[in-house]
């Protein structure tokens, strides 16, 4: 074996021969079979890196590794992007092959969102999922060299979106999309490009008031540094006046260019009285700025334009990251509202067929749906059969066969061919659109922790603002001579730098740290709600699970394994794939011939049954217990007992029979990952509740359970994504926090409403952008990562928090009660924020060697 | 040190003019997407390409 072994390092490259043993070639994912010649973990990765070879654009793996190297390699403090710390390729989902995006064709589309250039070229825009990394770019932006017709192809990171430029005569736009497909990335349209627009513009505006703020800060801080300073050694009176003239000046500028936004903000709430934040930091601004412009003008008294600007900088970078999160849930929805194709092809009364926009389709309306396209509204099938992917409802990754009289619903895919449907409900009322509304309203809820942040630092600095008033009217009467030297001292120590700095340092590092071990989580205010322990809710299917059908056990001989292989190797269906794999495993481990691929004389495919056919004279069935009934073929007892014992472990039973007897059966069924068991028994022991909450058929979701030893109270099957939801919503009533972890479209209402929602990789993008973490690795250890994290950066805060909460404390108190003099205060201030940033990065730092 | 009078002001002027450049930098567009183009600048330069070739 060993000397084997040396041979093959011989003749492939060593890393190259670690990748083909155990990985997949596209995404790298490992590989459960240790099959040598089965080198992609899917079709959607086969199909993606056969595109990739042929166009001789293997570099893109090259490009791919050497950019983690970067990414991985790099120290703490660089590694701040947070989008790009996994420069893994993602495995690509199947069902991506099956869509024809002919909505990209329609009028509708071009009317909104195609801009024409000169000589018949045209531009467009388009939303791009599955794009995350370097080489990502790479390739997309050499579009031009492999889809002709595609004249610029340009990828945007930040936005996840692709400008392209192609000419409309040599190519269609559903064409780009499809070949897009292939390599993974789904295309669809961006909500609407003159939003898109009006969003940059105002992001634009935006930066540059924060710019405008900052700067104004910073140089009052300049002037007020030698003002204070001027306090102790002394300083002439034309110099003094000269520094107040100029902070007053930019301190203006600061208040009335982006601090007008507070203004209008407060006389917006005064008109509609409607009680409002901007009011209190309006009146605090407006107090201060005339104040200050007051004792400007008479040459005494207290400026406050260093605290004022400092605040309007600081409350600007609040409201810009408050609406990037807001517009981040609205996107989400954008999303899931975009898996329900824009146009529908209408079957009017007379024959004729019209294609026409989602919003005209009207209740009893007859609707064609062709193969590879996405059902457009909740209806019943009145014509055909075929077979529908309902993944992103139920997360189940078969399809299910319909005929004449299935229920539809909307956002789901008709697979293989050309269907008749009546439609029933449309728009916001189908089962989809109602998910999307829970989602929106879910992922609203918890973007208010934001505005509570907002709400803290306004009350800050209005009791500032306040004891610095009565501190000053108290030493009037005390003292009038050292008044001023009191208050100056007070705002300076109470100025909440290290308090400030506290918080989002350390949830800096937190998310700094986390990314590098391939998790990434949203927000800063996820960390807190994972700090303390409460109920974890898994998805079976893809979480728990492999979420990949399998072969778990065949009964039988190995002959007829290999002809019922050899019948289905045509077969795209991931059951034949599942069968393939399998196959090809066992005839490695025992050394046999693996199944042959050609010689079947005749296949016959028997809808949602199975498949028949004949191998050298013998005739060979393969399939469920209905097709075996219908070909009348015979099952001995013992098959049957086997039969049963397999639908009891809650595995999908596959029949093979040769020459009108069942003789063999394969146990399908999806396997649980392998550190699943640990894990939640490690997460038990720290005091987390365990429940799993599943789409699937309630037996299988109790085995699962069972064998994961999860609590029978805490099991639910059968769950529709509203019930999942609803479940979510009605464990969060007991007061602990919910989490939910996982990766289908299905959950992504119950990701969304959960306290925090847990996505993890390879599952669909609605779901990722509904979460607040999401675990790239792809592995459920990461789940502990993240709870580890959040423990450590709240725990981190709360130090921080305590000390300079304490230093403020002491100090406010000592000057006011005179003790402290307003240089000692100007030296102590940066050195309480210096304290919090160096033990806070040093913590981190140390962690770091200790590796 | 009646030179803080010419000092000040040009300071002053300084950072302005520092605030005009970002905001011009700003309003074309030059913060929009700070993700791609540190990634664009590590790829090697595109090849003479050929679109026959095909294997």
């Amino acid at each position: 074996m060993d000397s084997l072994r040396d041979q093959e390092t011989c003749r492939i490259d060593a890393v190259e021969a670690f990748r083909k043993t155990s990985h997949c070639l596209h995404c790298q994912q490992p590989l459960a079979s240790v099959d040598r010649t089965d080198d992609f973990c899917c079709n959607g990765c086969q199909a993606a890196y056969q595109l990739i070879h042929s166009q001789g654009l293997d570099q893109y793996y090259a490009i791919r590794d050497r950019m983690s190297g970067i990414g991985s390699g790099s120290n703490a403090s660089t590694s701040n992007d947070i989008g790009l710390a996994s420069n893994a390729t993602l495995a690509v989902p199947e069902q991506l092959l099956r869509e024809s995006f002919v909505d990209l064709d329609a009028p509708r589309f071009w009317q909104q969102h195609v801009i024409s250039l000169p000589e018949g070229r045209v531009q467009a825009t388009l939303r791009l999922h599955g794009i995350h990394c370097a080489a990502c770019v790479w390739l997309l932006e050499r579009l031009p060299q492999f889809q002709p017709g595609v004249i610029y192809a340009r990828v945007d990171l930040t936005h996840n979106s692709l400008e392209l430029v192609w000419n409309p005569a040599q190519v269609q736009l559903s064409q780009i999309a499809r070949r897009i497909a292939r390599l993974g990335y789904r295309a669809s349209p961006i909500n609407s490009t003159s939003r898109k627009l009006v969003q940059q513009q105002d992001d634009r505006k935006q930066l540059i008031q924060i710019g405008i703020a900052a700067a104004c800060s910073a140089n009052i801080m300049l002037a007020a540094f030698a003002i204070y300073a001027g306090q102790w050694t002394g300083m002439a009176a034309e110099h003094l006046q000269l520094l107040r003239w100029v902070s007053t000046g930019i301190g203006l500028v600061s208040l009335l260019g982006p601090g007008s936004v507070f203004f209008r903000g407060a006389w917006a709430a005064i008109q509609t009285q409607t009680p409002h934040m901007d009011l209190p930091v309006a009146i605090g601004l407006g107090v201060g700025a005339v104040s200050g412009a007051w004792n400007t003008i008479a040459g005494e008294g207290e400026l406050f334009f260093d605290s004022l600007s400092m605040l309007v900088f600081f409350l600007l970078v609040g409201r810009a990251i408050q609406s990037r999160q807001q517009r981040a849930a609205c996107e989400a929805v954008d999303l899931l509202s975009q898996l329900t194709p824009a146009t529908a092809n209408r079957v009017n009364s007379d024959g004729s067929i019209e294609s026409i926009a989602v919003e005209l389709i009207e209740k009893n309306d007859v609707l064609e749906v062709h193969a590879g396209a996405t059902i457009p509204a909740d209806g019943t099938m009145i014509e055909g059969t075929t077979d529908i992917d309902t993944s992103l409802l139920t997360g189940e990754s078969l399809t299910t066969t319909a005929t004449v009289g299935t229920a539809l619903i909307a956002g789901t895919l008709n697979c293989s061919r050309t269907i008749r449907m009546r439609s029933e409900r449309t728009g916001s009322e189908t089962r989809l659109g109602k998910l999307v509304s829970r989602i929106e309203s879910a992922s609203l809820q918890k973007t208010k922790i934001v505005q509570w942040a907002d709400k803290i630092s306004g009350t800050f600095v209005v009791t500032v603002i306040a004891l610095a008033i009565v501190v000053g009217a108290a030493w009037f009467f005390i003292d009038r001579s050292v008044m001023v030297d009191r208050v100056i001292a007070l705002l300076i120590v109470a100025c909440p730098c290290a308090l400030g700095l506290a918080t989002p340092l350390a949830i800096a590092v937190g998310l700094g740290r986390s990314a590098q071990s391939g998790v990434l989580i949203k927000g800063g205010d996820t960390l807190q709600r994972l700090s303390q322990p409460g109920t974890l809710v898994f998805d079976k299917t893809g979480t728990l699970t492999e979420g990949k059908l399998q072969v778990l056990h065949w009964y039988g001989p190995y002959e007829l394994l290999s002809a019922g292989v050899a019948l289905e190797s045509h077969c795209q269906h991931p059951v034949a794939e599942a069968l393939k794999r399998y196959a090809n495993e066992l005839a490695k481990r025992d050394n046999v011939p693996p199944p042959p691929s050609s010689p079947v004389h005749f296949t016959r495919q028997h809808f949602g049954q199975g498949i028949s056919g004949n191998i050298n004279d013998d005739s060979i069935a393969v399939g469920n217990l209905r097709l075996m009934k219908e070909l009348a073929i015979s099952i001995d007892e013992d098959l049957q007992r086997q039969y049963n014992d397999c639908l009891i472990a809650g595995n999908s039973p596959l029949l093979f029979a040769m020459n009108g007897r069942a003789r063999g059966l394969a146990a399908l069924g999806d396997r649980i990952r392998p550190e699943a068991k640990q894990v939640l028994d490690r997460l038990r022991s720290k005091g987390w509740g365990i429940g799993i909450l599943s789409g699937d058929h309630p037996e299988i979701v109790s085995r699962v359970a069972t064998e994961l030893n999860i609590a029978p109270t805490s099991t639910w099957g059968g769950a529709s994504p509203e019930e999942k939801l609803q479940h979510i919503n009605d464990l969060k009533k007991n007061g602990k926090p919910v989490m939910m972890v996982g990766d289908g479209v299905n959950d992504a209402a119950a990701l969304a409403s959960a306290d925090v929602g847990i996505a993890i990789r390879g599952g669909a993008e609605v779901s990722l952008q509904a979460a607040d973490v999401f675990l790239a690795s792809g592995s459920l250890v990461g789940i502990e990562q993240v709870l580890e994290t959040s423990r450590r950066t709240m725990w981190v805060i709360g130090r921080n928090s305590i000390a300079s909460l304490l230093y403020n404390f002491t100090a406010v108190s000592l000057a006011s009660i005179g003790w402290l003099h307003p240089l000692a205060a100007a030296l102590l201030m940066p050195a309480s924020s210096l304290t919090v940033i160096s033990v806070t990065i040093w913590g981190h730092w140390r962690k770091q060697i200790a590796k | 040190m009646s030179v803080l009078f010419i000092a000040v002001p040009i300071a002053v002027a300084l950072a302005a003019s520092a605030v005009i450049a970002f905001a011009w930098a700003a309003k074309k567009g030059q913060f929009d997407d700070l993700e791609t183009p540190k990634w664009r600048m590590l790829m090697d330069d595109e090849k003479p390409v050929n679109p026959s070739k095909d294997e």
